[in-house]
C-alpha cells in the first residue's frame, strides 16, 4: 500500500472510531430511524398509501432534512476543531501530509454518515416488506442517492473545516449552508426571476432556472431520488413556489423541451461536485495555513 | 553526519517577526537543546522543521530530508512531542498508541510503549481522564513509537511534576545512548543542563548563543560564586577581596561579600583572605553558576557585551524557571 493511501486510511479510521463515540450524532439517527420507521408505519396505517415505493418517497423526506444536519454536525468540527485544540499537531507529526488528513477526516466522517443512512433506512426497509407484502428494488437506488447526499453534506462540511482556522467560521458556513439549502433556496431563486422578469415564476419555467434549483443539493437529492423511485419525494424543504410544481416531472415544468444538463444525470453530478469542490478549495487553504 | 540544518531561517507574521534568520547544524547522535524564554521563537522554529508553519523564508533539512517538499519522509523518521497540543478525549491511552504504530506503519506492543512511559495502568482508559502530567506521559510514547531517528521535544517538561521530569531525563539519555538525535525546547534551565549535549539561546527570534554548557559557563566567567558571613561586610570588602587571584569581581551583599570566581580553586582563596585579614566567617555558601544565569546573561535585556558580572548576578533572580 502506497504511504499515502495508508496515511488517509490511518485518518479515517482514527476519525471514524473517534466520531461513532459522540452522543450527538447517535441521537441524531435514533431521531432520524424514529423518522423513517414512523413515517412509514403511517403511511400505511392511515391507509391512503397503497404501493411500497410511494412509503419510500415518504420516508425520503425525513432523509432531506436528518442527512445535511448529520453530516454538518459529525463535519464541521473535523478539521478546525483538531486545528484549535492542537491534536492535529500530535496527527499531522505523523507521516500524514495535510491533504491525507483532510481526505481521511472527509471519508472517516462520511463513513459516520453512511451508518446513519443505512441504519435509517434499514428501519424503513424492514419494515416495508412487512407492511406492504413486497420489498421493492427502488429502495436500493433511493439508499444510494441518499448515501450520495451523506457523500455531498460531508464534503461541504469537512471542507468548510478545512477552508477555515476558527470554529466559528466552521459553524457559521454550515449553519449558512443549511438554512440556504432548506429555506432560502427558493427565496432567492424566485427573487432573482422576479427582478430579471417583472413577474414571480409559475408552474413552467426556463431550463436555466430549475439548474439553478438543481445547484441546492438538497434539490439535486429530490431530483435524483424521483428518477430512481419514478416518483417524486414527499418534501418539506424543497418545495417549489410554483403552484405545486414540486410534484410535477421536469418536462413538465419547462417551458420548451428537456436539454441534456437538465437530465437526471446532471442531479448526481451537482451531489458529487458538492462532495469534491469544497474539499478541493479547502485542501488549497490548509495546506498553506500556519498551524503553530 | 548531520541530522538537522537549519539556513536563513525567517518567519514574518503580520504584526511580528519570530525568526530572524537562523542558521544552525545539528550532528547526529547529539542531545540539542533550544532554550529561551516564551516567545523567543522556540516553537515557532520547531514548528517550521516539522512543517506546522511555512517559513517565509530559509530551509531546513531533517536527516537529508527538505522540510516543505519532502514532508511525509521526514515524518517517517521522527517522533514528535509537540507543545500546546490535546490527546483524543474519546480514545484510551492503548487507542492513540495503536493510532501512533498504526500510523508510523510500525510494528509492536502498545503496552509495552505505556509502560515505558509509566502509564500502563491507565491504558484502557479515555484520554478525557489523563491528568496533564500523564498526557504528556502518553505524547512522549507516542513520539517514541517507532525508534525515530531524530526526536523533537518541545516543550517536554510541560506538566510533569519531579519524578516525570527524572524519568523524561533519562529516557532522553538512554534514546541518546541508542544513537538517536534529540532536539528540544525548554525555558526550564535546569531541568535541560543536565542532559544537553550543546544549547542553543533564542531571543527574540535570533539565535545568541550555541555551544556546550561548559563552554558557554567558561566563556561568561562561569565559575560560581562564594557567598561568606561575616560580621563587617564593608571592613571584609576592604580587605582587597576584589585582588584576590581568581576573582572577577566582589560586591556586598546583606550581611554577606559575595565574590564572582572564574576557576574552581579561587573559591577556598576567597576563604584563606578573608581569614587570613582576620575577618570571622561564621557562615559560607557556593553556588555554581547554572545554566539560569548564563541564560539571564543572554536572553535579559542588555546586549551580551555589556552584562557584567554584577548584572548577572542581579538579574538572575527576575528570570523565570
Amino acid at each position: 500500500m502506497s504511504p499515502a493511501r495508508r496515511a488517509v486510511g490511518v485518518v479515517a479510521r482514527k476519525d471514524f472510531r473517534d466520531a461513532r463515540r459522540s452522543k450527538l450524532l447517535w441521537g441524531l439517527t435514533a431521531l432520524f430511524v424514529l423518522f423513517t420507521g414512523l413515517i412509514t408505519y403511517a403511511a400505511n396505517a392511515l391507509g391512503e398509501v397503497e404501493s411500497a415505493v410511494v412509503a419510500l418517497s415518504f420516508a425520503a423526506g425525513p432523509a432531506q432534512v436528518f442527512v445535511p444536519l448529520a453530516a454538518f454536525v459529525g463535519g464541521y468540527m473535523a478539521v478546525v476543531g483538531e486545528r484549535r485544540t492542537g491534536s492535529l499537531k500530535l496527527l499531522l507529526g505523523f507521516p500524514v501530509t495535510r491533504g491525507d488528513a483532510l481526505l481521511g477526516k472527509a471519508l472517516g466522517r462520511s463513513a459516520v454518515v453512511a451508518v446513519t443512512v443505512l441504519v435509517g433506512f434499514g428501519v424503513a426497509t424492514a419494515l416495508t416488506p412487512a407492511l406492504f407484502g413486497t420489498l421493492p428494488a427502488e429502495a436500493l437506488g433511493l439508499t444510494a442517492a441518499t448515501l450520495l447526499l451523506g457523500l455531498a453534506c460531508t464534503g461541504f462540511a469537512v471542507g468548510a473545516s478545512g477552508a477555515v482556522s476558527t470554529r466559528g467560521r466552521a459553524m457559521a458556513l454550515v449553519i449558512g449552508a443549511f438554512v440556504a439549502f432548506t429555506f432560502l433556496w427558493r427565496f432567492l431563486l424566485a427573487g432573482g426571476y422576479y427582478l430579471l422578469n417583472g413577474a414571480m415564476p409559475g408552474k413552467t419555467v426556463p431550463a436555466w432556472y430549475l439548474l439553478a434549483e438543481r445547484l441546492n443539493p438538497l434539490y439535486a437529492y429530490a431530483d435524483a431520488a424521483e428518477y430512481v423511485l419514478g416518483q417524486s419525494i414527499a418534501s418539506i424543504v424543497t418545495v417549489r413556489l410554483r403552484g405545486g410544481a414540486s410534484t410535477l416531472p421536469v418536462a413538465e415544468q419547462l417551458q420548451g423541451s428537456v436539454p441534456a444538463f437538465l437530465e437526471p444525470w446532471s442531479a448526481f453530478a451537482v451531489l458529487a461536485l458538492w462532495a469534491l469542490v469544497p474539499l478541493a478549495i479547502a485542501a488549497r487553504r490548509f495546506g498553506r495555513a500556519n498551524l503553530g | 553526519m548531520v541530522a538537522l540544518t537549519i539556513s536563513g531561517l525567517r518567519k514574518e507574521y503580520s504584526d511580528v517577526t519570530a525568526l530572524r534568520g537562523l542558521d544552525l547544524d545539528i550532528e547526529a547522535g547529539e542531545v540539542f537543546g533550544f532554550l529561551g524564554p516564551n516567545g523567543a521563537g522556540k516553537s515557532t522554529a520547531i514548528d517550521c522543521v516539522l512543517d506546522y508553519v511555512h517559513p517565509t523564508a530559509g530551509s531546513v533539512e531533517v536527516l537529508g530530508f527538505d522540510s516543505r517538499r519532502e514532508t511525509r519522509a521526514l515524518h517517517e523518521r521522527v517522533g514528535v512531542l509537540p507543545d500546546g497540543y490535546e490527546l483524543y478525549d474519546r480514545l484510551t491511552g492503548r487507542e492513540h498508541v495503536e493510532l501512533a504504530l498504526d500510523a508510523k506503519d510500525a510494528a509492536g506492543d502498545p503496552m509495552a510503549v505505556l509502560k515505558r512511559v509509566g502509564i500502563a495502568d491507565a491504558a484502557d482508559r479515555p484520554a478525557a481522564e489523563y491528568s496533564k502530567g500523564m498526557s504528556q506521559r502518553l505524547a512522549l510514547g507516542m513520539a517514541l513509537v517507532g525508534d525515530p531517528e531524530l526526536l523533537i521535544l518541545d516543550e517536554p517538561t510541560t506538566g510533569l511534576d519531579p519524578t516525570g521530569v527524572r524519568d523524561l531525563r533519562e529516557l532522553v539519555r538512554s534514546e541518546a545512548e541508542s544513537g538517536t538525535t534529540v532536539v528540544f525546547s525548554s525555558h526550564q534551565l535546569p531541568q535541560v543542563e543536565a542532559v544537553c549535549d550543546r544549547v542553543g539561546i533564542l531571543r527574540d527570534g535570533e539565535l545568541v548563543a550555541v555551544d556546550t554548557v561548559d563552554a558557554l559557563r567558561a566563556a561568561n566567567g562561569g565559575g560560581a560564586t562564594v557567598a561568606c558571613t561575616v560580621p563587617n561586610p564593608e571592613a571584609a570588602m576592604a580587605s582587597g577581596l576584589k585582588e584576590v587571584p581568581g576573582v572577577e569581581s566582589a560586591r556586598i551583599g546583606e550581611g554577606q561579600v559575595v565574590a564572582s570566581c572564574t576557576e574552581p580553586a579561587a573559591k577556598a582563596r576567597v576563604v584563606g583572605h578573608l581569614l587570613d585579614a582576620g575577618v570571622a566567617v561564621t557562615d559560607l555558601t557556593v553556588e555554581e553558576a547554572t545554566l539560569e544565569d548564563l541564560f539571564a546573561q543572554y536572553a535579559g535585556d542588555g546586549e551580551k557585551s555589556e552584562v557584567t558580572e554584577g548584572d548577572r548576578a542581579a538579574a538572575a533572580p527576575e528570570v523565570k524557571a
